[in-house]
């Protein structure tokens, strides 16, 4: 026999909810990647040698079979012809060419940046992080974290693959630059919100998802927190996508220079610099945070107060004798 | 239930201190460990302090377990997310500190765990059961000096028969799959249990023992000098 306490006070969540939800993580992604720096800044440039070194090696073992098998001069002729090839080719195998030298090559940046979210991970968690972290998530999650780049990648560009096959394969004309400005923007829409959803795609692999888990997880997570996972993410894409079309000369892109080209000029360098050393370590926190959080709320284990008090029913246990 | 049918006996409170909503399942108090590769992930000595030094006391945050074990909490953490993904911890809350920390709390999910080698060394080896248990149990009986005639091998194959199926179907009564309580017993105790009360249960079966007497009597013959 049990009874709910009657007497129960409603008491208001002392958790961030909604907009001071979505401002409360950015600051603390900002917050935090400051306070960080020097161990993101490190951590950024031990990575990114390291990836140049991964690249080379990924080239090496194309170019170096290739060199010993058919000799030097042959091998200079036939990358010649190849991209003469290449350019000539249509359709479904000229995608299949681009993605194939493509992906390999992107493959170890898809894990330098993936390997920033295992250091966020510990930040969130527990306060602390350190440089070298960055190397071991780097070792211990790496094919996870290039699948998840790579999903990312092909999601993103999907609609323009497509594109591009339907121009080859039919006999549409190729659109005029006047035809493209009108496609573009509706491109950009869906880039932004398909990297949108997958935000939370590199957090779920740092978590121990596989990469296609963790892109089902952040798409089903961002759908039951569209405003705080696409909101943060809306943030990250202007700060970070504004100075780069900004800087892109392309009468394309001219649409979308919100900022004038000689306002931010002046800045490039230190643009770049907090970009690569302040936005995407606070994105990364950001978004490692928002996951932990809703992935808690997802299974139940959620604390919603601030203090160590909880729900509770008092339950009266009767123990009798049938007789 | 009614008052006239019914005597309270106890009468206790309980505050349940635990949120209602929550999907955490409650601690068990031991679990037999018999797969190899959960064998070899709590053979690391971290891993193994983790579990059966802090978290089955008390559920612990990646930060606490390394303050108390001096370890970066980076390195707490890779092996935290091991234990976790095995199922030897399992995540119990998540709370937000008021400084924008997210703590997680994991807790081992018995408070003792034993290692089941002997069932695991069991599934490993590959022992093969005789085609016709019957036939060779009176086969083995020759090397006892006990060799069953040709003119009493069909007497003594359908008794033995009968005697095993009956102690096979009592043995399966007790030795239920879906009695978890039974089945998380550590190996030998389990044994010791199933032979015990099989014992007893074959005891009160008249059939059995009838069978069983007509058995003994037969082996008395050939233990007397029958041949």
């Amino acid at each position: 026999m049990s009874w709910s306490n009657n007497e129960q006070v409603k008491r208001k969540p002392k958790t961030a909810q909604g907009i001071s939800a979505m401002s409360k993580d950015l600051y603390l992604g900002f917050k935090f990647a400051v306070k960080h720096f020097l161990s993101y800044f490190l951590a950024m440039l031990g990575i990114l040698l390291l990836t140049i070194i991964m690249v080379i090696v990924v080239l090496l073992f194309v170019v170096v079979p290739l060199v010993l098998f058919v000799g030097v001069p042959a091998f200079i002729v036939w990358v010649t012809t190849f991209s003469v090839e290449v350019g000539t080719l249509e359709g479904t195998i000229f995608i299949a060419i681009i993605l194939l030298l493509v992906l390999p090559i992107l493959g170890p940046f898809f894990v330098a940046y993936g390997s920033l979210y295992g250091m966020s991970r510990e930040i969130i968690e527990s306060e602390v992080t350190s440089a070298e972290s960055a190397f071991s998530w780097y070792r211990k999650r790496a094919l996870s974290l290039a699948g998840g780049g790579m999903i990312h990648f092909l999601i993103s560009l999907a609609p323009f693959l497509i594109a591009i096959y339907a121009i080859f394969a039919t006999p549409i004309p190729i659109p005029t630059d006047e035809t493209l400005r009108m496609i573009l923007p509706v491109g950009f829409i869906w880039v932004i919100l398909s990297n949108g959803m997958l935000s939370l795609t590199f957090p779920g692999i740092i978590d121990g998802l596989s990469a296609a888990g963790a892109a089902k997880r952040s798409v089903r997570l961002c759908c039951r927190s569209p405003g705080r996972v696409l909101g943060s993410w809306s943030v990250f894409a202007t700060l970070i996508g504004v100075p780069i079309m900004t800087f892109l000369d392309d009468e394309l892109f001219d649409w979308i220079q919100i900022v004038p080209d000689s306002f931010l000029e002046p800045y490039t360098l230190l643009i770049v610099l907090l970009i690569l050393f302040i936005v995407l370590p606070a994105m990364s926190i950001t978004f490692s945070r928002i996951y932990l959080i809703l992935t808690a709320q997802d299974e139940s284990v959620y604390d919603n107060d601030d203090d160590d008090s909880e729900d509770y029913t008092i339950k009266l246990e009767v123990d009798y004798d049938e007789s | 239930m009614t008052m006239m049918t019914a005597r309270i006996t106890r009468l206790s409170w309980r505050l349940i201190t635990t949120n209602p909503k929550r999907k955490v399942s409650q601690i068990k108090e031991f679990v037999v460990i018999s797969d190899l590769k959960t064998i070899k992930l709590l053979l690391d000595r971290t891993r193994a302090d983790i579990v059966f030094k802090y978290l089955v006391n008390h559920e612990m945050t990646v930060k606490q377990l390394a303050d108390a074990m001096g370890k970066k909490p980076g390195t707490v953490l890779h092996h935290v997310q091991k234990l976790n993904n095995t199922g030897i911890i399992e995540l119990v809350r998540t709370r937000e500190t008021t400084r924008g920390i997210v703590e997680r709390y994991y807790r081992a999910i018995a408070r003792e765990y034993r290692l089941g080698i002997t069932e695991m060394m069991r599934s490993r080896t590959k022992t093969r059961a005789p085609r016709d248990p019957v036939q060779s149990t009176l086969m083995g009986l020759s090397t006892l000096g006990i060799t069953i005639s040709q003119a009493d091998m069909k007497r003594a194959h359908d008794l033995l028969s009968r005697i095993m199926e009956i102690e096979t179907k009592t043995e399966k009564l007790i030795n239920r799959s879906d009695n978890n309580a039974f089945q998380s017993l550590p190996t030998s105790t389990r044994i010791n249990v199933l032979k015990n009360m099989t014992k007893f249960l074959l005891s009160k079966n008249s059939t059995y023992t009838k069978l069983n007497a007509e058995w003994h009597d037969l082996l008395s013959q050939y233990l007397n000098g029958k041949s």
